[in-house]
């Protein structure tokens, strides 16, 4: 049924004037609860993106939309054609993607999918009781729990078929209580392509947290400091400041400060990063990326040295590459995002890590405000809420949040690495990390 | 109207076990053109056309929503809403109010950007493309230049967003919302001697395509120059002390810090410490905080009606210093036994609206900048907010990209990535005055987050003086 609607679509754009043509359905359903204090409130959405992409020439033209109604999305190829002929030739463009063979399992949990929004709720409710339980003073103030699954399908003239299919659950849970000293509210969360079964025990260890911080001191001075990331915390920092600098978008349109680094030494030997799309149960891991190409695995960083960025096919073909996989759509429009993202790890511990460090910090959790970095420059801005003093070799103290500024590549010159990576609910996976040069006040 | 008959609908869910049954039709068209170092990098356009069903049975809330509009589709959904609050054990109730059937259109709107062809608009953003890549205008009347610059970047983003609402409840409410917003982004990005400068300026909300052009060409050329001069400008060092902050950055306090703890959800569930704090003085004679779906400043966004289908009332959040309101939803006022102030608001017909801001500000002062820098003396001058963080006890973290030192009333060298730091009840004790001009930044690049959903909003004020800020900074 959808993929005769899609292929109708994509034979009335070819005879409607479009020299090429691509045909993208992501169809989903989420089920979603959100708490507010201890009210649930449960909501249901059924939704699809439908994108089509036309070639003039090489004129492009986009469109997207939610309904699958064929006389209307016959109007939405003619409005794609229209635009096209309006836009400007673009001499990079050498095509559409061509079939590749996907190397991907695919990642879909049959229990996820089946889940229904009473089960879902009735564990939410559990999580109220067991917060109860371990403290009468810390409460949960906010809570998110999600269950996704979804289909996609995308074709082209070019002869891809791709169909994949995946699930995920997300959870999110914020706990605040109150001190003499201090009001402290922090939160956690975790995604799965299962069912995730630890919902308590995050909470649990969330209140605990809540309880740690009552105890915070001020760092009294800033000080340009040895700083251990817990691999959450680093995750996000880096999704802001540093993941945008590897597409190849922003490398070929002047908006990344590794533009005229490949094949350079850019950071510590100690460090390699690889983009892995086909990564065992990763939570970005599928079959296809989002222009139908198969998911697959790229080194961007080894030992030290810019080996690759991350490409779609048109920025690929630009500069007579393949595509790495990483096509990401958004409204339509065809972008480029890291899959699943892991910083390779060793085998010293994150004891040996700290014991190494006479001053310093260390830091877990969410940071605040890390959308403030700016990854045209590599500018680190945020703020470290769950912070913890480093004295001898010993985590001594909590702290006061830490606002932590400075330059990413500057901070990656010089790291230490500990343990295996560690899977953070943005899909990125990495160990524990020391990063010096940085400023925390 | 919808194409859908969406009181049939509304009768089906009440017919179903449904007590109360809301249906809100949106059909929305985003147009944009991505232009990118002098061609078009995108240029399309993204429809979205959907219900989202509100149900409350025997007082449980539920919500499902749903992009077909098949008899077929919409009958799943409301039995969707109905498991869904048949599923949860906590009581919901709606404040009430007018019930009322009303169209809303936006006043001086002669020509709406959809009556603007694809071509005109591609002709716009390569002119604008042309003139921020003038060096040597953008660098004309400044005080320095700095030599060897290059420009490595030039990005423009066009965007509108219109289309139409229409909402429907078995009280009686029926309203019909035509919206529109739209703007202009344009990023430029320099080097000099290895270092990356970036500027930005946008333009934007619920205004005339024409007006938008006017207002987009006269700052062109300050995307270029910020860009150019970010490139000398250096991090600032630690510092406590007097800050002057510009509109986009007042914006932040006023929205980010501020506004989410006045929102009446955050206040029934005891989060925001402004929960007791209703006729106290919270900040000095200075300030005065509103939010409004409807504003006389250039340019916010036009909401008349918010998404629950109640008509929007101005909110003065803090009055001469005193706290005066709370803003509401439906449900949040109907916890507090007060009414509804038009803040109920969605990302879309697949989100449940909740309580959210419009058009957040401060009021203006009396002051100019001029007075303001001569009256501190030495400080720090922030401009460009890029957003931040805050937290619900009025701890704030924003960034501002740019700004300068000030030295003995006069304003000298450039610093670049900013971070002010801070909580809002302290710093509102510390605003010494306010400048002439409010402006407002209402344009569709980002929005607000929270519980999951975006929403469009204008936030801003005037320069602000403000005695006691602190900047974090870099060591050595």
């Amino acid at each position: 049924m959808v993929e005769e609607i899609l292929k109708k679509v994509l034979n009335y754009a070819l005879k409607s004037g479009a020299d090429e043509a691509e045909v993208y359905l992501r169809r989903y359903k989420e089920k979603f609860i959100k708490g507010e204090g201890e009210k649930l409130t449960p909501s249901s959405i059924i939704g699809n993106n439908l994108a089509i992409r036309v070639s003039v020439g090489k004129k492009i033209g986009l469109v997207s939309t939610s309904t699958l109604n064929l006389n209307k999305l016959y109007e939405e190829v003619d409005r794609a054609i229209s635009i096209a002929k309006v836009s400007d030739e673009d001499k990079y463009w050498h095509g559409l993607p061509d079939p590749t063979k996907p190397i991907a399992k695919e990642v879909y949990s049959d229990e996820l999918s089946s889940l229904e929004i009473a089960d879902m709720m009735k564990d939410c409710r559990l999580l109220y009781k067991e917060a109860e339980r371990e403290s009468r003073d810390i409460k949960i103030c906010e809570l998110y729990n999600s269950v996704v699954t979804w289909e996609k399908w995308i074709i082209n003239s070019r002869g891809i078929e791709a169909y994949d299919r995946g699930a995920g659950e997300h959870f999110v849970v914020m706990a605040k209580g109150k001190s003499a000293k201090r009001e402290v509210s922090i939160y956690d969360g975790w995604s799965d392509t299962k069912v995730i079964r630890n919902k308590v025990d995050i909470t649990i260890d969330v209140i605990n947290r809540v309880k740690t911080l009552f105890e915070a001191e001020k760092l009294g001075k800033p000080m340009k400091a040895s700083i251990i990331f817990s691999p959450l915390t680093l995750a996000e920092i880096l999704q802001f400041v540093f993941t945008p600098a590897i597409r190849a978008d922003n490398v070929e349109e002047g908006r990344s400060p590794l533009h005229d680094k490949l094949g350079k030494e850019v950071c510590s030997k100690e460090l390699s990063i690889t983009d892995d799309g086909t990564l065992a149960d990763g939570l970005a891991t599928s079959k296809y990326d989002d222009e139908g190409v198969a998911k697959r695995r790229t080194e961007v960083i080894k030992n030290g040295v810019l080996t690759s960025f991350l490409y779609n096919t048109y920025y690929a073909r630009k500069v007579g590459k393949e595509s790495t996989g990483n096509a990401f759509r958004a409204r339509g429009i065809v972008g480029i995002s890291y899959t699943n993202l892991v910083i390779h790890g060793n085998n010293k511990t994150l004891d040996n890590l700290i014991s190494e460090i006479d001053e310093g910090i260390f830091v877990m959790g969410f940071p605040m405000n890390p959308h403030s970095s700016n990854y045209v420059t590599g500018e680190i801005n945020a703020v470290l809420y769950e912070a913890y003093y480093i004295k001898s070799g010993s985590i001594e103290k909590p702290l006061y949040p830490l606002n932590v500024s400075g330059n990413i590549y500057e901070a990656f010159k010089e790291i230490r690495i500990a343990g295996k990576p560690i899977k953070t609910m943005f899909s990125i996976y990495l160990p524990y990390m020391i990063l010096q040069s940085l400023t925390v006040a | 109207m919808s194409e859908v008959d969406l009181k049939k609908y509304v009768d089906l869910g009440l017919s179903m076990g449904a007590d109360y049954v809301e249906l809100r039709f949106e059909d929305l068209t985003t147009e944009y053109i991505v232009h990118v170092n002098g061609r078009i990098k995108e240029i399309g356009s993204s429809r979205t056309v959907g219900i989202g069903i509100r149900v409350l049975v025997d007082g449980h809330l539920g919500f499902s929503a749903t992009d077909g509009l098949s008899r077929e589709s919409l009958k799943y959904a409301i039995n969707e809403a109905i498991s869904a609050a048949k599923s949860t054990e906590d009581i919901t109730k709606f404040s009430g109010g007018e019930i009322h059937s009303k169209s809303y259109i936006i006043p001086n709107i002669k020509v709406h950007p959809l009556s603007i062809s694809w071509e005109e608009k591609v002709k716009l953003v390569s002119n604008i493309y042309m003139n921020a890549t003038d060096v040597e205008s953008a660098i004309k009347d400044r005080d320095y230049c700095p030599k060897d610059v290059k420009i490595k970047n030039v990005t423009i983003r066009y965007v509108s967003v219109s289309g139409i609402k229409h909402i429907v409840n078995s009280e009686g409410i029926e309203v019909n919302f035509k919206p529109l917003v739209t703007g202009i982004a344009i990023s430029v990005v320099s080097a000099r001697n290895g270092i990356l400068g970036d500027g930005y300026v946008t333009v934007g909300g619920s205004i005339d395509y024409k007006v938008l052009l006017d207002e987009i060409y006269s700052k062109v050329y300050d995307a270029t120059w910020k860009s150019i001069e970010k490139t000398i400008a250096k991090p600032p060092k630690p510092y406590e002390g007097t800050v002057i902050v510009r509109p986009e950055v007042t914006g932040l306090f006023a929205h980010e810090s501020f506004g989410h703890m006045s929102e009446g959800d955050f206040v029934a569930s005891g989060s925001s410490p402004l929960k007791d704090m209703l006729g106290s003085e919270i900040a000095s004679e200075h300030v005065t905080i509103v939010d409004s779906g409807v504003v006389n400043y250039k340019y916010g966004i036009y909401l008349p009606v918010d998404d629950e289908g109640v008509t929007t009332q101005p909110v003065r959040l803090v009055d001469k210093g005193i706290d005066s309101g709370f803003l509401h939803s439906r449900i949040s006022a109907a916890e507090l036994g007060v009414s509804s102030t038009g803040n109920g608001r969605a990302q879309s017909h697949r989100h449940m609206p909740i309580v959210r801001m419009r058009n957040t500000f401060f009021e203006q002062g009396d002051w100019s900048e001029e007075e303001m820098i001569r009256e501190c003396k030495s400080g720090i001058l922030v401009d460009d907010g890029r957003g931040g963080q805050a937290e619900l006890d009025g701890t704030f973290t924003f960034s501002a990209s740019r700004g300068y030192i000030i030295e003995k009333g006069e304003i000298k060298e450039p610093i670049r990535d900013i971070i002010l730091t801070g909580n809002i009840l302290e710093m509102l004790k510390h605003v010494r005055g306010s400048g002439k001009e409010v402006l407002i930044d209402a344009a569709p690049f980002g929005g607000c987050g929270k519980g999951g959903q975006s929403v469009y909003v204008g936030i801003g004020g005037p320069t602000l003086l403000v005695d006691l800020l602190r900047v974090g900074g870099r060591v050595g």
